[in-house]
């Protein structure tokens, strides 16, 4: 099920009201049976894959607290490698099949093997590596074992965070499930609130402009390299605000019921360094890794080379996790690269200075370079193939075609559409760069509750009225 | 009750009522803001219809007590293939209720909403066009919706399909300024047929291998048959000749089996044209990739009323 549909409209109040009208011992199942109903809307048998990794890491779990030495670590393995097998075999089989055929075409040598003909199911990245996290936690006695089976399948289950994120630790998310939430106004205001901002973002704002996107990347070669520049300035705004949005959609469900989740974005174009942009971008992925792989590896406590090396290989595995595609694998390289160039130029005075300064002239522009770069990252996220994204950036800096005419498909529905869309993306931007200082008047109560309450429903009005209503999923559901 | 769920009831419904406040101002702004020629709505919301065109004439030239013979319904297929005057020089009255991307879902409400009217019940052709059946209809709920001569009738296609776009559509349908259109119908030509003259000159591509009914197709249509048993309505199903194309014989048989299914073989009465063959200079007899020109349609309809006769299947309604 999308949040961003009439059946979401429909099942949220519902499974809201009814878990407040449950009595607390039934409350996990309510939420689990209705976490089962949202997930099997997408491809209703795939959740028997989803309960596998479940049974396998509950077990994992137990027996990696229950058992000393050796025998521990074996479990701790033993539950990475299946839970890892079945992504590898959903997620990347096909792409490893693909380019050995590829390698064995150009050699030739005349063998191919065969491709799975299988859908990736939803969300198989998120809750392959919340399960991680969990029986990490177990291993390092960061968590205690989860004996109850409902709890834990909910804890990897739970509707609002499943398929798309903030990917949670369980020392954050268990507990809560034990808890009783009361109907409480402040939660129930404030997770709205969340709701219909992050809805506006994903419905008003990244589906409005994704047509324009789409319509630029399907053709670069016949695109000039104005409209290339544009198309990809576009796609760093709907690539956040589809993901943020979901994000603050799932806080706000998770809230509205009294859970919190972990903040996922904090406004990341503001960052004047790459450091603080993977500090404000997809923050339970950066944390998780730095956690669970960074950190394992040496992290900080390594110096040189090796550091380097270990950035490296953790941003290379981070676009891996994006996505089975080479175009990921260059992006997460490229971000890799970024952040070690940012180590090195650290050891200079002035650059060091530049980075940390105070000033909110050197601070915007370093925000100015910093998205300029990640754009640069973004076009290979985007393009269809690395040669394609390559075509994307040779035409803007050799000036292709040159002309500010957009292309045909674009100009569909005429100058007008397009300078209202746009113009919505300059007005959104401007809000959202500010934010911090908007939502602290929006949701602390700063301002008077008129205020509030008639903007978020003129906010749901626009929603439902401008709003992109068609068949989309979020950009993130794909990994 | 206690003072805090209070607060949450009273809160709730006081922001429902702001947000049907600030929505029904904006949508009145946005459907009366005229803006060359369009109104304001359909530059900023992505999924707007056109307003005017063939169902907007259609809708509005229907005669609920005319005497017609035949009246068909289908998607652009049907509006650029039933021509009523080569019906009229065989001496039936055909009404062409096609439109464009007509969904078996807004067949069925246009049927018990037009057909009803009609004291004689005519021969009902529903035109099969496969790729139509494979659609989720929301482009067709749009256009019937906001263009539909009569309120009622758009509130029932919104209960036959409820989404938010249909709901905006509606509430678009009911602030329109009145005798305002953004597009002329310019190929209209009357009992809602629309006449194409060009010539196909496009290469087509291959079309694919692989069909999947829309769920609410199939109730569309299940829909249909069972109100025209009801109304001892004679039916039939057409399909309207094709260009050839790799893959066109394929594609069509999955569509025609999925049919026989749901219609069943024995009640099914099905004259396929889907394939027929134009001999080699088949191009002149197409406007484009799927549509009939006027040179096809006069072809096509000559052979279907001779079909139709020799089944017994036309009657003129009594005088």
């Amino acid at each position: 099920m999308l949040f961003n549909s009439f059946e979401f409209l429909v099942f949220f109040p519902i499974v809201t009201i009814i878990y407040f009208l449950l009595p607390q011992k039934l409350r996990w199942l309510h939420l689990l049976v209705a976490s089962c109903v949202f997930y099997m809307f997408f491809i209703p048998y795939y959740i028997v894959i989803l309960f596998v990794t479940i049974i396998i890491d509950y077990f994992a779990g137990i027996w990696i607290e229950d058992s000393t030495g050796r025998r521990r670590k074996l479990f701790l393995w033993g539950s990475i490698v299946s839970t890892c097998l079945v992504l590898f075999v959903f997620k990347y089989y096909n792409f490893f099949i693909g380019n050995f055929n590829d390698i064995a075409a150009l050699t030739g040598w005349n063998y191919s093997l065969d491709l799975l003909g299988i859908i990736l199911p939803i969300g198989l990245s998120f809750h392959t590596f919340q399960s991680l996290s969990y029986v990490i936690e177990v291993y390092r006695g960061n968590q205690k074992a989860e004996r109850h089976f409902g709890i834990y399948s909910l804890y990897v289950m739970f509707y609002p965070q499943l398929v798309a994120g903030p990917i949670e630790r369980p020392q954050n998310v268990l507990h809560q499930f034990y808890e009783k939430h009361q109907l409480n106004y402040q939660d129930v205001s404030a997770g709205i609130k969340l709701m219909i901002w992050g809805l506006f973002k994903k419905v008003v704002i990244a589906d409005n402009i994704a047509g324009i996107v789409d319509i630029v990347y399907a053709n670069p070669e016949g695109t000039s390299w104005q409209w290339l520049l544009i198309g990809s300035y576009l796609f760093a705004v709907q690539i956040y605000c589809d993901f943020s949005g979901y994000s603050d959609m799932a806080i706000g469900a998770a809230r509205v019921m009294g859970f919190r989740l972990m903040e996922n974005f904090n406004t990341p174009y503001i960052a004047n360094s790459i450091k603080a942009f993977w500090s404000r971008w997809h923050i339970s992925l950066s944390t998780w890794f730095r956690d669970y792989l960074y950190i394992p590896m040496g992290g900080n406590r390594v110096e040189g080379w090796r550091k380097h090396f270990n950035l490296f290989t953790v941003f290379a595995v981070s676009g891996f996790w994006h996505g089975a595609n080479w175009t990921y694998i260059v992006w997460g390289l490229l971000h890799g690269f970024y952040n070690v160039l940012e180590n090195v130029l650290k050891k200079f005075a002035w650059f060091k200075a530049w980075i940390e300064t105070q000033v909110p002239m050197k601070k915007r522009l370093g925000a100015f370079v910093v998205f300029h770069l990640v754009v640069l990252g973004w076009i290979f996220f985007r393009a269809e193939s690395v040669s394609d994204a390559w075509v994307v950036i040779k035409g803007i800096f050799t000036g292709q075609g040159s002309s500010w005419v957009p292309p045909d498909e674009i100009m569909t529905f005429g100058y007008l559409s397009l300078a209202f869309k746009l113009g919505l993306v300059l007005v959104f931007m401007a809000v959202d760069l500010t934010m911090h200082r908007f939502s602290r008047g929006v949701y602390d109560h700063r301002t008077g509750h008129w205020f509030r309450l008639s903007l978020f429903a003129y906010l749901a009005a626009l929603i439902l009225l401008i709003g992109y209503w068609g068949d989309v999923e979020f950009i993130y559901f794909q990994f | 009750m206690d003072n805090n769920h209070k607060k949450i009831v009273l809160k709730t419904l006081f922001f429902a009522a702001l947000l049907g406040f600030f929505y029904l101002a904006t949508a009145f702004v946005l459907s009366r803001t005229i803006v060359k020629g369009r109104r304001l709505m359909a530059y900023v919301n992505p999924m707007a219809v056109r307003l005017g065109g063939q169902e907007h004439k259609m809708t509005r030239e229907f005669n609920g007590n005319a005497k017609y013979d035949v009246f068909v319904l289908g998607s652009s297929h049907a509006y650029r293939g039933y021509d009523p005057r080569v019906f009229k020089s065989y001496g039936y009255e055909l009404f062409n209720a096609g439109s464009s991307a007509q969904h078996p879902l807004i067949s069925a409400v246009l049927l018990s909403n037009m057909a009803e009217q009609l004291e004689h019940k005519p021969l009902v052709i529903i035109d099969v066009y496969d790729r139509i059946l494979e659609m989720d209809g929301d482009e067709s709920v749009g256009r019937v919706m906001l263009n539909s001569a009569d309120i009622g009738m758009a509130c029932e296609i919104f209960c036959a399909k409820p989404n938010i776009v249909a709901f905006n559509t509606l509430v678009g349908r009911w602030l329109l300024p009145d005798d305002f259109i953004e597009v002329e119908a310019k190929d209209y030509v009357g009992s809602g047929y629309c006449m194409r003259t060009d010539s196909l000159d496009e290469v087509l591509p291959p079309l694919k291998e692989t069909f999947t009914m829309d769920d609410r197709a199939k109730g569309g249509i299940v829909d249909m048959v069972a109100w025209l048993k009801e109304n001892h309505c004679p039916f039939v199903f057409v399909s309207h000749p094709m260009p050839p194309r790799q893959g066109r014989e394929t594609y069509h048989e999955f569509a025609v089996k999925e049919l026989e299914s749901i219609v069943g073989t024995e009640q099914l009465v099905y004259l396929d044209f889907n394939n027929f063959d134009f001999g080699p200079q088949w191009r002149a007899y197409f406007g484009d990739a799927a549509h009939l020109n006027q040179a096809g349609v006069d072809l096509f309809n000559d052979m279907l009323i001779d079909s139709l006769e020799s089944r017994g299947m036309l009657r003129k309604a009594p005088m």
